[in-house]
């Protein structure tokens, strides 16, 4: 079996999200602290991250001021706190295409990266579509996929079409016509400690599991441009895939991952959490600790 | 000439731009893409043939951004495995450029209405 150390890293966060636009018809329910986040597998030879946040800079600097987004910091900040160079990173495994989650490519210059292929024959569907209907695009940027064209002549892209074993043990599973059209989650089967389910958008908070009223009733995302069956579907097939054992289920927008694993919150008010060490892997979450306290 | 122009112009380019991504990614015919692409860049040179104050630069960006994606389709339609990284990176500046310039006179373009934002969706424009 194989045998991963999994990291969680805060690099941002919304301070005053809508909960309507986290769980679906939670239209009065106020506002939440979003953390914008991206896992760190290293294991096995490889070290992969999914998702990689986005660069502060044109148009992710836009999008985060818009939607208010504060505290960011880099890849080369937030990995570095877990003895991580971003050039070492060998793997990327993009969740789908949005600002937050795939805007920071450009920090990883090494890694080869997995997308599903309908999250990109998506966009020639759109291009057939009247203007009226361009909001199916709104969220995306055509920066990427240019991007992932010069990646392909580095032979450092695989278009994914089904369930892949992307590394020994890790999976990336489609979860097509959901939060877009091409998502998907990973899975990390980790001979000491069990299943892991990197979320990606596939669920934002716990809440969308434990129910509105902790009453188990699902609750599907606040914004999907598949379908909202599809949303729900596919939670049931990730709540399967860990036994019903929501701690196993990892969004990328949830703040309670500080309270549900060890974590330590640096100087910057942002966070990181371990859920898993692989033999012999240091805790990086102890040494953040032994820092702070010679230094404070 | 007001800022529905750009938007219009700048939707198409951006749908355009999104679609050659895939294109070249999956290898599909770039054919019918590179007409898109020649229609894009004769309708935005003839917009800002006509356009004066703010939105004069958008426009221009748009040309420089339209031209340098019907450039890279001919090319692709010519020869698709001539393509480099450095090609589609040319395209990728372009875009900045013109992304940059259209966000002047077009906010909240990416957006979806979920943002904690106060949003200026400009009705009055």
């Amino acid at each position: 079996m194989a045998d991963y150390s999994i990291w969680i890293v805060e690099y941002a966060r919304v301070v005053e999200y809508p909960v309507g636009a986290v769980l679906y018809g939670r239209w009065n329910a106020g506002h939440l602290v979003l953390p914008y986040c991206y896992a760190v597998v290293k294991g096995e030879g490889h070290l992969a991250v999914v998702d990689t946040g986005f660069n502060y800079a044109e148009f992710g600097k836009v999008l985060a001021d818009t939607y208010g987004v504060s505290d960011w910091r880099g890849a080369d900040v937030v990995l570095g706190r877990i003895g991580i160079d971003p050039a070492e990173v060998d793997t990327m495994v993009l969740t789908h295409n949005h600002f937050d989650h795939a805007g920071g490519v450009e920090f990883f210059p090494n890694a080869h990266v997995y997308i599903q292929e309908r999250e990109v024959s998506n966009y020639l569907w759109a291009h057939g579509l009247p203007a009226r209907l361009q909001w199916l695009t709104t969220a995306v940027d055509p920066d990427l996929m240019l991007w992932l064209v010069g990646r392909m002549k580095q032979n450092k892209l695989t278009l994914l079409k089904d369930e892949t074993e992307i590394l020994p043990g890790v999976r990336a599973i489609p979860a097509l016509d959901t939060h877009t059209a091409g998502s998907q989650y990973v899975t990390v089967e980790n001979g000491r400690d069990g299943n892991w389910l990197l979320a990606g958008d596939n669920c934002y908070v716990y809440e969308s599991f434990t129910g509105a009223n902790d009453d188990g009733v699902f609750v599907p995302i606040g914004l999907a441009f598949g379908s909202m069956e599809r949303c729900m579907l596919t939670m049931e097939e990730m709540w399967q895939y860990v036994d019903g054992d929501v701690t196993r289920i990892v969004p990328f927008h949830e703040q309670r991952l500080w309270e549900t694993f060890p974590s330590f919150q640096f100087d910057d008010t942002l966070h990181m959490a371990e859920l898993s060490l692989a033999a012999g892997e240091p805790s990086r979450v102890e040494a953040a600790k032994a820092e702070a306290r010679g230094t404070r | 000439m007001s800022a529905a122009v750009v938007e219009e112009l700048y939707g198409r380019y951006k749908r355009a731009a999104l679609a050659t991504g895939a294109t070249l990614l999956l290898d599909e015919d770039p054919a019918p893409l590179a007409k898109a692409a020649a229609g894009l860049l004769a309708d935005s040179r003839a917009a800002l043939a006509g356009a004066d104050g703010a939105v004069a630069a958008p426009l221009e960006a748009c040309v420089r951004a339209s031209a340098e994606l019907h450039a890279l389709l001919a090319r692709a339609v010519a020869d698709g495995s001539s393509i480099g990284a450095a090609d589609a990176d040319r395209v990728r500046a372009s875009h900045s450029d013109l992304r940059r310039e259209v966000w002047k006179v077009i906010p909240c373009e990416y957006v979806p209405c979920s943002g904690v934002h106060r949003h200026d969706h400009r009705h009055e424009r």
